[in-house]
């Protein structure tokens, strides 16, 4: 019940303003009623079209460096990885995400907030590096919030996979060699 | 800068000594101890508490919500030493995003993970809390014999080693500009330059709780209960009569499964946000509405540099140059002073520093290895200005960290935007990136200061961190703000006492362990004269 009072609370003084209002409310909960129990390989926190978003955004983030030495695992495993961290996360912030997750996945909003009208997973690059610029210069706070969080979290992940080290010169830690 | 090819030799005290009695909460049979002295968190604050009354006898038991990870799963991978090692696996962040934070949550808490830099709370520090808050017996007089013996017991000295090249930028420059810099005292002991401090000491030489007064506590029959989330304290006529913990699973979520913990002298250390949340869902009395008031971070700007020759920001000591030259420039309580120092860079975190994306941030990340960082501690908590956080509680119980920036701090970061680029170019930078969201790089300072002027500050926009969480439940006899007395009792229980770096009423003004490890050497000495007088 907390919850969607808050997605309204965001959808409200967040992104869209007071003219979507009602808009915004309901679709809100025909998204919640929608998408609740939609889970994808092992994912915890992460549902179906949180993924898709992810998948739509990383490659951009992470440009040529994506897919990687990891080639087809890479989305698994940045999927697994960010659901594993996100797990952790504090309620409050496990609520601000799925807040931006809601707003990402109700075509309307989402392109009222700068995203493509398609679903994610039929974005353009352009579509997908437009949206995060604009997030990224915007005179919102929750904008640019959003915008840093999703960078933070996702070469933050990417970036500390071994088969990655590669791509920004690092070598690599000592080999420990055990004693028992 | 060459790396150690391999580690060999190093023993495991958790694995060598089985006798030591150390639980999992998860799979503990029984749902109720009780012992003469209960400590809640393991950190600076728990561990030296710890060692202190187990050491003279008494029957302790430790608490602690993370879990125990000890030298052998220390790998030195970054992404599982976040999620094993770091509250909200490193991911902790402010309410509006702007600040994030790198807190402990392990067995030894954040002295698991800091970077080693231990230094003496400053005079200045000490005298404001004395002439502000009323705090007594804590001047810099009365405290030298506590950070002597603290120093002494975690082998804290300066670093005798060469810096790396990251540090020594930060060393090259202020020598050329005039501005001072000192060598950080460390508390390591055969330390192997190895560069990893931040993900759990692989060698065990950093002196963490984890391998010197835990340890020492347990060899007297200490019992250490970790994955254990102490989630309510029972409160009846002025005394805390128990402590209701919860088992906490991997994903760090409490389970149904409870134990309750008595005894009749309560220490909480669970350092700051954690010790004023437990605080709050225990509704302990406060007529003033203090708890979780003022709690610090340090907030810590933050400037890239890139260079023609090896930095290797990866290896060797993380931090051994320091300038307090911005410190306490304008005055104590004037505008914002901060420290200057420099952190690890390894890919995972240096990425998520490096903001942008897409291409730009590819070219930059891929210059790893020829980069510098410096970072600038905000010294918050002085100012009329400076009220630093408020906590609050979510829905469940976990704390929710309120840290609104205003004018005074941003030009504090400003400030320190300009003198780190000024020191990094001075030391031969190549160009300077300002640490906003849109990630530009300047060949020269004339550049880098228009296109500061030219940029917002304003949250989210510009990167802010921090190593250091202070205050909340701050020491003094002004009770008008202050929740602990100055030997840290809670002013309005009679068998608590508040032992971690919560109790401090500003910021320290430097790294806080040896702040929190002089301190609450002087107070649990003089609790345990009350308890067992001789």
């Amino acid at each position: 019940m907390s919850k969607n009072i808050n997605r309204r609370d965001f959808l409200k003084i967040g992104l869209i303003g007071a003219l979507t209002l009602s808009v915004g409310s309901s679709l809100t909960t025909l998204s919640s009623a929608g998408s609740g129990s939609q889970r994808i390989n092992d994912l915890q926190f992460l549902r179906e079209q949180d993924a898709e978003f992810i998948l739509a955004i990383a490659p951009i983030i992470l440009n040529t460096n994506y897919p990687g030495a990891l080639g087809e695992q890479a989305a698994e495993r940045l999927l697994l990885l960010l659901d594993k961290m996100m797990q952790t996360f504090s309620e409050y912030s496990q609520q601000q995400l799925l807040q931006l997750f809601d707003l990402m996945s109700i075509a309307p909003l989402r392109y009222l907030a700068g995203g493509p009208f398609v679903p994610w997973s039929k974005a353009s690059s352009q579509q997908s590096d437009n949206f995060l610029t604009g997030w990224q210069q915007s005179s919102l706070s929750l904008k640019r919030m959003g915008y840093s969080s999703l960078c933070k979290l996702i070469t933050m992940t990417w970036y500390s996979q071994p088969e990655n080290y590669v791509q920004s010169g690092y070598p690599g830690p000592p080999k420990v060699i055990t004693v028992e | 800068m060459k790396i150690v090819p391999e580690i060999r030799g190093i023993k495991d005290p958790y694995i060598e000594n089985d006798k030591w009695q150390t639980f999992d909460a998860n799979t503990l049979s029984t749902t109720s101890m009780s012992a003469d002295v209960v400590i809640v968190g393991t950190g600076a604050g728990g561990g030296t508490s710890a060692e202190i009354f187990a050491q003279a006898g008494l029957k302790v038991i430790m608490i602690e919500e993370g879990p125990l990870k000890s030298s052998k799963s220390f790998d030195m991978n970054e992404n599982k030493a976040y999620g094993d090692l770091y509250q909200e696996s490193a991911g902790r962040i402010t309410k509006d995003g702007s600040i994030s934070i790198l807190q402990g949550r392990c067995v030894g808490g954040t002295t698991v993970v800091n970077w080693t830099s231990s230094f003496r709370t400053p005079s200045f520090t000490l005298d404001h809390w004395s002439k502000q808050y009323q705090v007594k017996g804590c001047n810099e007089q009365e405290m030298e014999p506590w950070f002597e013996k603290m120093e002494q017991r975690l082998n804290i000295s300066p670093w005798p080693v060469p810096p790396n090249a990251n540090n020594d930028v930060l060393r090259s420059g202020c020598e050329s500009l005039g501005i001072d810099w000192k060598v950080i005292p460390r508390n390591v002991k055969g330390c192997w330059n190895l560069g990893y401090c931040g993900m759990g000491c692989p060698t065990n030489a950093k002196q963490s709780m984890l391998v010197t007064t835990i340890p020492s506590a347990l060899n007297k029959g200490a019992v250490l209960l970790h994955s254990a989330h102490a989630k309510r304290l029972i409160i009846e006529d002025k005394k805390v009569t128990g402590i209701i913990c919860h088992a906490i699973d991997r994903q760090h979520k409490t389970t149904s499964k409870q134990v309750i913990i008595k005894a009749p002298h309560i220490i909480l250390a669970c350092g700051g946000i954690n010790t004023p949340a437990l605080l709050l869902r225990s509704k302990a009395p406060d007529p003033h509405n203090r708890i979780g008031k003022r709690t610090f971070l340090h907030p810590t700007a933050f400037s890239f540099a890139q260079f023609d020759k090896d930095i290797s920001p990866f290896y060797g000591a993380p931090q051994s140059i320091y300038s307090d030259h911005f410190q306490w420039k304008n005055g104590v309580k004037g505008s914002l002073g901060y420290k200057l120092e420099v952190p690890p860079l390894h890919p995972g975190l240096t990425a998520a520093l490096l903001m942008g994306h897409g291409n730009n941030q590819v070219d930059d990340i891929l210059k790893l290895p020829n980069t510098n960082a410096m970072i600038a501690l905000m010294r918050d908590g002085f100012h009329d200005e400076s009220e630093g956080a408020s906590i609050s509680l979510a829905d469940d119980g976990s704390p929710i960290i309120d840290y609104p920036i205003n004018d005074y701090l941003w030009e504090g970061i400003k400030h320190s935007h300009l003198t780190m680029a000024k020191i990094q170019f001075a030391a031969g930078a190549k160009r300077v990136q300002l640490a906003h969201s849109d990630a530009k790089w300047f060949n020269n300072f004339e550049d880098f200061k228009q296109g500061l002027e030219n940029s917002p500050y304003q949250s989210s926009s510009v990167l802010i961190g921090s190593a250091h969480v202070m205050g909340g439940v701050a020491m003094g006899e002004d009770k008008d703000f202050c929740m602990v007395d100055s030997e840290c009792k809670y002013h309005y229980l009679d068998n608590l006492w508040i032992f971690d770096g919560s109790v401090f009423p500003t910021s320290i003004g430097a790294n806080p362990q040896l702040s929190i490890y002089g301190l609450i050497c002087k107070q649990a000495t003089a609790l345990l004269a009350k308890i067992k007088p001789n």
